[in-house]
């Protein structure tokens, strides 16, 4: 009767290309097919051989399949990069060109204050010389500056723009004053 | 047509002396400009239409509509011409100016 070796185990190699396959083994054993892929028995210093050939060729698969992986995910996470940096570019020239629109646009309630004690013949003109050396002194000093700057001349065009309302109301007042006076 | 005034104020006199440094390019910008450089001090776009409106109505200055430009968000320039009748009324006015000027009491003021 067949003593069973203890130490001894039976191993079914079931890779087809045989890339797990211990080179070691192959001294021991024929090369034909049955023994190559067949049933194959391997006492544990052989398993250990095996085994560590299987660890280091799965090391080297995984490395290999990891550098594609990282390559491959370097690649998309360039493209990515690309894209989210076309797209900024865009956006940053979208708000350049938008602010240099926007840029010569004064402040709304000053103008709107202007727009109050403006004469209608006369407003556009006004508002328009003050848009120009609004975009002149955005160009040279920023935009707050231009701002301040803006605010400064309608607080000072205040006073002479009231001044000659009065006077046209105060005319009226004394053309009534006359004519009730003419009339009684 | 309205009879010019025969008397007109410093100021008034600075902006007819501002319109005709600039020629035919004389609209508010440069004319606040040339005031602003000339006087040294600060002048509000305001109190430059006031008089300006102010001068017209005395038939000193007349006044055009230009054409509307982008820099100026589509508004139109408002160019201003000295009238003949208000030359005459500067060179008086210098004269004058030169004639107190050279009044005994103050002597060498030039």
């Amino acid at each position: 009767m067949k003593q069973e070796d203890p130490q001894r185990h039976e191993f079914r190699l079931t890779s087809p290309d045989g890339c797990n396959e211990p080179k070691r083994r192959q001294t021991q054993h024929s090369r034909d097919w049955d023994s190559e892929f067949g049933r194959v028995d391997l006492n544990r210093d052989q398993l250990k051989l095996w085994f560590e050939d299987v660890v280091t060729h799965a090391n080297q698969e995984f490395a290999k399949s990891f550098r594609d992986t990282r390559q491959e995910s370097n690649r998309e996470v360039n493209k990515l990069a690309a894209t989210i940096g076309a797209l900024l570019m865009i956006g940053w020239l979208f708000r350049a060109t938008k602010e240099t629109h926007s840029a010569f646009r004064p402040p709304f309630n000053a103008e709107y204050v202007l727009y109050l004690f403006l004469r209608r013949e006369e407003r556009d003109e006004v508002v328009g010389d003050l848009i120009e050396s609004y975009g002149h002194i955005t160009q040279r000093f920023g935009k707050r500056r231009a701002d301040v700057w803006f605010y400064k001349q309608v607080a000072g065009s205040m006073l002479p723009l009231f001044r000659r309302s009065l006077l046209r109301l105060g005319a009226f007042v004394w053309i009534g004053r006359i004519l009730r006076r003419l009339i009684s | 047509m309205k009879k010019p005034s025969n008397y007109i104020g410093e100021f008034e006199e600075l902006v007819l002396l501002a319109i005709l440094s600039q020629g035919d390019n004389a609209y508010g910008v440069t004319i606040h400009e040339a005031l602003e450089e000339a006087t040294n001090r600060s002048i509000t776009i305001g109190s430059l239409y006031t008089t300006l409106s102010r001068l017209e109505e005395k038939g000193l200055v007349e006044s055009w509509i230009g054409e509307p430009t982008a820099e100026r968000g589509g508004r139109a320039k408002r160019h201003y011409k000295v009238k003949a009748s208000a030359q005459s009324l500067l060179k008086d006015v210098q004269a004058a100016r030169e004639r107190l000027v050279t009044l005994e009491p103050l002597g060498d003021f030039r």
